[in-house]
């Protein structure tokens, strides 16, 4: 069973005086345990297709299942359920809670799914040590570096143990040695059977993945099809490939 | 629950923390005394006075004539005033008296029995009146005598006199009930007063406190060069009559003066308008108070969410529901109006002394405790609910926008 599966899925953001298309007609499979850049310029609609692959956002049409359960009108609620247990989130700005220490923003997403005490426990502590970062739970992020930081994060998404990691720019705040080491944590987490959907406009970081996607205005071609990406727009609708 | 990642943030924002608990401890503490006191001046407002308010009237006369400066001179005048009073068809009693009851003060002393240490002292108003006094305000004797002829004072200056208290003063100056007969002290043991007569009730505003109800009176034909007052009880159905009647009674009693004639109803009405007044005034410091305060949590939590956007969305990315962010700033707020909760509630209990130390106010009691605490927590429930749903209507995008 795909781990994730979008049909034709169309997103488009409209004011009073302009209607955007962000997202046109994507059609994506991504089976468990792949590991998928997501690359693109500007303005391409990266963001936008990892909220929608996120629920973090909706769509205006399409279907879109994850691990099999089509999330297309979901509730508020499973949509935050399914968010809470089968994905783990990493942000290019980290995204950690700055009153809260290491302990407490790793803790977090446990506490959603209102796991008992010890459990939340050994899992922070067991996902901090697997970052390297066992002995700095009481430290404030402030008091971490950027590399620090994303491990932290990267910690954060693992403790819920998911089957999904979105990465949105993972190294995109990083230093070139520092964003090397979170790319191998990555690849380890990938071995050990986590599938991985990563947005990156970085080259270097796409090509680490085993199967890479190209996103141009909306569209999204698949460079495990042959597609060069720098096809002509008139061949880069997913109709064509 | 997230009590402890809270705390923890709170902790780690103690200057906004800390002023948003001091607003609202002082604000608790302000609103449950003023509340405690508006309840007073309330009570004090219905309070039966124990005489017959309705069919009493007010007379007081004004001479002019140098021929009032006499002692003995005044006092035939006052005695012809209420005998021609009492004379009145539809008349039920008349006395002299020295100040107008109901009238929201006059003039007090402070009572001792004879001979004990003045930290035994007793603040009680006072009243002159004649032998009539008990009949003319429908007072009830419930031990000892009245006053009779022989109590009047036949001359100015010191000397030893009979006196009438009400029950609670007796009760106050002689918890074991013996108070008839015993002779207490009023400012000086060498003039002292003997008490004869307990009245059952009386209760007169004199800005609050047990003493309003301690009340004590002299015999005498009171009246200054400058004024003489009596308070005339009518039949209720007469009241009309004699109203119209008592001016020109007073002109033929005596000339050269102004007389000038008032319900009782009026004087209470005015002795009571500083209460409600006071009413007023504490009913906008609570109301200001309250909503300064709610509109200062309403701004932090406001703040607290435009400040957090981000991570809002970021623990929606990670799973929090719109009711679990609700209940996060429900929370937060809700333990920082715990705290201030606590701190005022000590704040007002100290402040409950020091006005109970400045006058004989009732303490506070549970109902207005209950009452203010729960006012306070329903207006910062109000103005934690609208940024709070503010917050948890964001979208959990907000979590991968850079900007």
């Amino acid at each position: 069973m795909p781990m994730i599966e979008l049909i034709d899925i169309t997103k488009n953001y409209r004011t009073a005086l302009v209607e955007t298309c962000a997202l046109d007609s994507i059609s994506l499979t991504i089976e468990e345990g792949e590991f998928v850049s997501v690359s693109g310029p500007s303005g391409s609609g990266k963001t936008t297709f990892l909220n929608v692959a996120g629920l973090l956002d909706t769509f205006d049409e399409g279907t879109y299942r994850i691990d099999g359960v089509d999330v297309s009108n979901l509730s508020d609620r499973a949509q935050s359920r399914i968010r809470n247990e089968k994905i783990g989130f990493i942000f290019q700005g980290f995204n950690l809670i700055p009153d809260l220490d290491v302990f407490d923003n790793v803790d977090v997403p446990l506490r959603y799914r209102r796991l008992p005490r010890e459990e939340r426990r050994q899992r922070i502590v067991r996902s901090l040590e697997l970052v390297g970062l066992g002995g700095r739970m009481k430290h404030l992020p402030s008091q971490l570096s950027g590399g620090q930081q994303q491990r932290v994060a990267i910690a954060r998404a693992l403790a819920s143990t998911p089957r999904l990691i979105l990465a949105d720019e993972p190294t995109g705040n990083l230093d070139s040695a520092t964003a090397a080491e979170i790319m191998e944590l990555l690849h380890e987490l990938n071995e050990q059977g986590t599938t991985i959907l990563m947005v990156t406009h970085d080259p270097g970081c796409a090509a680490q993945a085993n199967r890479q996607i190209h996103l141009l205005d909306g569209r999204l071609i698949d460079l495990r099809d042959g597609d060069a990406p720098n096809l002509r727009l008139t061949q880069l609708h997913p109709a064509a490939s | 629950m997230d009590f402890g990642p809270i705390l923890r943030s709170l902790s780690r924002n103690r200057t906004r923390t800390l002023l948003l608990t001091l607003e609202i401890a002082v604000t608790l503490a302000i609103v449950l005394n003023c509340w405690n006191l508006i309840d007073q001046q309330r009570a004090s407002l219905l309070k039966p006075s124990g005489l017959d308010d309705e069919h009493t009237i007010a007379v007081e006369a004004r001479p002019y004539s140098p021929d009032y400066q006499d002692f003995e001179f005044r006092q035939q005048v006052v005695r012809r005033d209420a005998e021609a009073l009492r004379a009145i068809p539809g008349v039920v009693d008349a006395t002299p008296i020295s100040t107008w009851p109901l009238q929201g003060g006059g003039s007090s002393l402070q009572a001792k029995p004879l001979g004990a240490p003045d930290s035994d002292r007793v603040r009680a108003p006072y009243y002159t009146a004649d032998t009539q006094v008990l009949s003319t305000l429908d007072l009830e004797l419930v031990a000892g005598r009245a006053f009779e002829a022989t109590d009047l004072p036949t001359h100015p200056g010191p000397q030893i006199m009979n006196v009438l208290v009400t029950k609670d003063l007796a009760d106050a100056l002689y918890p074991d009930g013996n108070a008839v007969g015993q002779t207490i002290d009023t400012g000086s043991e060498e003039w002292p007063d003997v008490i004869v007569g307990v009245l059952d009730y009386m209760y007169t505003p004199y800005g609050g406190g047990p003493m309003e109800t301690r009340i004590l009176f002299y015999p005498g034909n009171p009246g200054s060069a400058g004024r003489l007052r009596y308070l005339v009880r009518t039949e209720p159905e007469a009241f009309d009559e004699v109203y119209a009647a008592v001016d020109g009674v007073m002109k033929k009693s005596e000339s050269q003066r102004i007389i000038e004639t008032r319900t009782l109803i009026e004087i209470k009405g005015q002795g009571q308008v500083l209460n409600a007044f006071a009413v007023r005034i504490l009913t906008a410091i609570i109301g200001l108070l309250l909503f300064v305060t709610t509109l200062g949590i309403y701004g932090m939590t406001s703040f607290s969410v435009t400040q957090r956007t981000k991570q809002i969305g970021t623990r929606r990315a990670l799973g929090a529901t719109q009711p679990a962010i609700l209940g996060y700033f429900f929370l937060e707020s809700g333990l920082v109006t715990l705290f201030g909760t606590a701190l005022g509630l000590v704040g007002a209990w100290g402040l409950d002394l020091m006005i109970a130390g400045q006058m004989d106010s009732q303490r506070l009691g549970p109902a207005v405790l209950v009452a203010g605490i729960t006012l306070l927590w329903l207006l910062a429930g109000l103005a934690t609910g609208l940024p709070a749903l503010r917050a948890s209507r964001l979208s959990p995008a907000l979590a991968t926008r850079t900007v």
